[in-house]
């Protein structure tokens, strides 16, 4: 088996657990990358309904934290960690 | 596949075009339909899907290339998505976005068309299955005394909610006072002695680090870990099943005529609510519970995936 020391390979669920994937990323990528990529891969809505941006964030499932947007990945999971990412987003009737 | 490209375009009085046509995503479209087809698959007692999915456009009466509706075809199963309500969102946040620009005059009432061509290239948009749902068995029909039964919709699989759910619903509503609060839902998916599948809801964890305010409520990462956390230590098999917000008395500073003819007064779900749920919870079995005031006092309504849209439903629970 060929070791490719260059990513690293983890599992991304969603908040309820229904949406699951597993993907290698470089380890020099930024959090806010890996959010980027794998949210894309899950199909994960990118804008709430007044069409701004919807603020995904990444939780470390093995340290039970939330990552930084700016930390590395290779700094701050290891092989075969898991993370689950998380919506900043409001229910309600905005507007009123 | 999908074989061709979507356009928007915003019409002013008189139908006339304004802006210049917008390319729609469909992955959202898609994602919605297949989820749709694979639950009514699941609760049906059929196999899987399949790969094989295909999106094609219904024509409007008018003829091509106006759209009606987005077809989304796996097998000899089909759903029609109508093109005025999944792409509503797109067509508000355009509208919005002439008004910004000077090209449209706000407050006035815009309607929109949808159209489509040919694809060049046929084109493979990615679709992420969801993970098979976890069911378990039930030893009896689920039971109780039907709620909302005005809104009950055969399309619809049954919904049980714990008393004491819908108990603590109203309490939190109570205490929040003029601001919204919210929740996250926790339920198991069972199957009855007939093959029936049902959704059984057995408790509410309140939103911990949430932001509540007269006319929102913000579900942050910090809610949604402490209630994973929760769901973790209750150790009952159960799962994330949807989310409990509150509409307080919107209307309790407005003239009484004005109240008694108000829509803020009656139960609804909000574009953002809508929205929410389409992030959270797009598993097509997930509800969304709200307590909302209707000048009275708190009453909860309960709010479901029906064929790849969100709608009020009925429910079952022992009053």
């Amino acid at each position: 088996m060929v070791i490719n020391n260059d990513t690293i390979t983890i599992t991304a669920r969603d908040v309820t657990g229904q949406r699951r994937t597993s993907c290698e990323i470089p380890r020099n990528a930024s959090v806010n990358e890996l959010i980027d990529r794998v949210g894309d891969r899950m199909n994960l809505l990118g804008e709430d309904a007044d069409g701004r941006p919807i603020a995904w964030y990444a939780r470390h499932e093995r340290e039970g934290r939330s990552l930084h947007r700016s930390e590395r990945v290779g700094d701050a999971l290891a092989e075969n960690d898991e993370i689950r990412l998380q919506p900043e987003i409001s229910a309600g009737a905005r507007g009123f | 596949m999908n074989t061709h490209d979507y356009r928007l375009r915003i019409l002013k009085e008189g139908r006339v075009p304004v802006g210049e046509p917008v390319t729609l995503s469909l992955r959202g479209p898609l994602q919605r339909g297949v989820e749709a087809l694979h639950w009514r698959s699941f609760i049906n007692g059929n196999g899987a899907l399949g790969e094989s999915i295909r999106l094609s456009p219904r024509w409007s009466e008018r003829g091509a290339p106006l759209v009606d509706a987005v077809a989304v075809e796996a097998g000899a199963s089909a759903l029609a998505l109508p093109a005025k309500t999944l792409f509503a969102r797109a067509a508000r946040i355009e509208t919005a976005r002439l008004v910004d620009a000077g090209v449209l005059e706000s407050g006035a009432g815009y309607g929109f068309v949808v159209t489509a061509d040919a694809s060049a290239d046929f084109q493979t948009i990615p679709v992420f299955h969801l993970h098979d749902y976890p069911v378990t068995d039930a030893d009896q029909p689920v039971g109780g005394t039907e709620a909302d039964s005005a809104f009950a919709d055969s399309r619809d699989h049954a919904v049980f909610i714990d008393p004491l759910v819908v108990d603590d619903a109203l309490r939190l509503a109570d205490e929040a006072g003029d601001s919204e609060t919210g929740g996250v839902l926790f339920g198991i998916l069972q199957r009855d002695p007939a093959g029936k599948v049902f959704l059984r809801v057995t408790h509410l964890c309140p939103a911990v680090g949430g932001k509540g305010e007269r006319s929102s409520f913000t579900f942050t990462p910090q809610t949604w870990s402490i209630a994973q956390d929760v769901l973790s230590a209750r150790a009952a098999e159960e799962m994330m099943v949807g989310s409990f917000h509150t509409h307080p008395d919107f209307c309790k500073n407005c003239e009484p005529e004005r109240q008694k003819v108000c829509s803020m007064r009656q139960p609804f779900f909000s574009d953002e609510d809508v929205s929410l749920h389409e992030s959270v919870f797009p598993a097509a079995y997930s509800v969304g519970l709200l307590a909302s005031h209707d000048g009275g006092g708190y009453a909860t309504s309960l709010w479901g995936w029906r064929d790849g849209f969100i709608s009020r439903r009925s429910y079952l629970t022992n009053l």
